[in-house]
């Protein structure tokens, strides 16, 4: 079992946030029997509510499911999808690598930056320090501002952060 | 010799960051649509 923070959102705004249980081999959301209370007298089967829950650092969408077990009584069960990535590590995997928030787009952004700045210092220096021009040093001189236009342009995009 | 071993390295790190952001803006995309397709399953 696995503790997680399940939302419900009405189509006015209005978000209703519990702590639940999640049973990762399942996929079944436990809520505690008062927000299961609560969300009843919402009407969960005709109103359009949109309920989330949120492992770890993903926002998940979740089905309303009411699932009648010995052990308790579910309210959700997650996506299929969702749960197939989640006990398949795949989620895990891509939070590490891929998935960037924000923060990290905005860092990305950064280094690019950072490494443009370097290009084209490099490029002025060595511009500078060549005497007898041939081919090669053209081609030299011409990656370092390749380098630097690209990676400008890369730093633009992903500084934004969204 | 050494300058167009200077172009390519120069080369191989601007595409090496390039295409790391691309795979990341690849499965940022790929999340955003699995995410909308599973947000409208809930309403199936």
């Amino acid at each position: 079992m696995k503790e997680i923070t399940v939302q419900v959102m009405e189509p006015s705004g209005i978000e209703h946030i519990g702590r639940a249980m999640l049973n990762p081999t399942t996929g079944v959301i436990y809520v505690t029997d008062g927000f299961a209370r609560f969300l009843a007298s919402l009407d969960v089967e005709n109103a359009e509510l949109w309920p989330t829950a949120t492992i770890g650092a993903h926002t998940v969408p979740v089905l309303f499911r009411a699932v009648k077990e010995p052990s308790g009584n579910g309210l959700f069960i997650l996506d299929p999808i969702v749960h197939s990535e989640l006990t398949e590590g795949r989620c895990s995997v891509l939070s590490i690598l891929g998935d960037w928030d924000r923060d990290q787009w905005q860092q990305f952004g950064r280094f690019s930056h950072t490494v443009c700045a370097s290009a084209l210092i490099g490029l002025i220096g060595y511009v500078h320090s060549v005497e007898n021009w041939s081919a090669g040093k053209i081609t030299a001189a011409a990656a370092l501002a390749s380098a630097a236009v690209i990676l400008f342009f890369i730093g633009i995009y992903a500084v934004k952060g969204d | 010799m050494a300058d167009m071993a200077m172009s390519i390295a120069v080369l191989g790190v601007t595409f090496f960051i390039a295409g790391y952001g691309g795979l990341m803006l690849y499965i940022k995309r790929r999340n955003q649509r699995l995410r909308l397709e599973a947000r409208y399953r809930v309403f199936d």
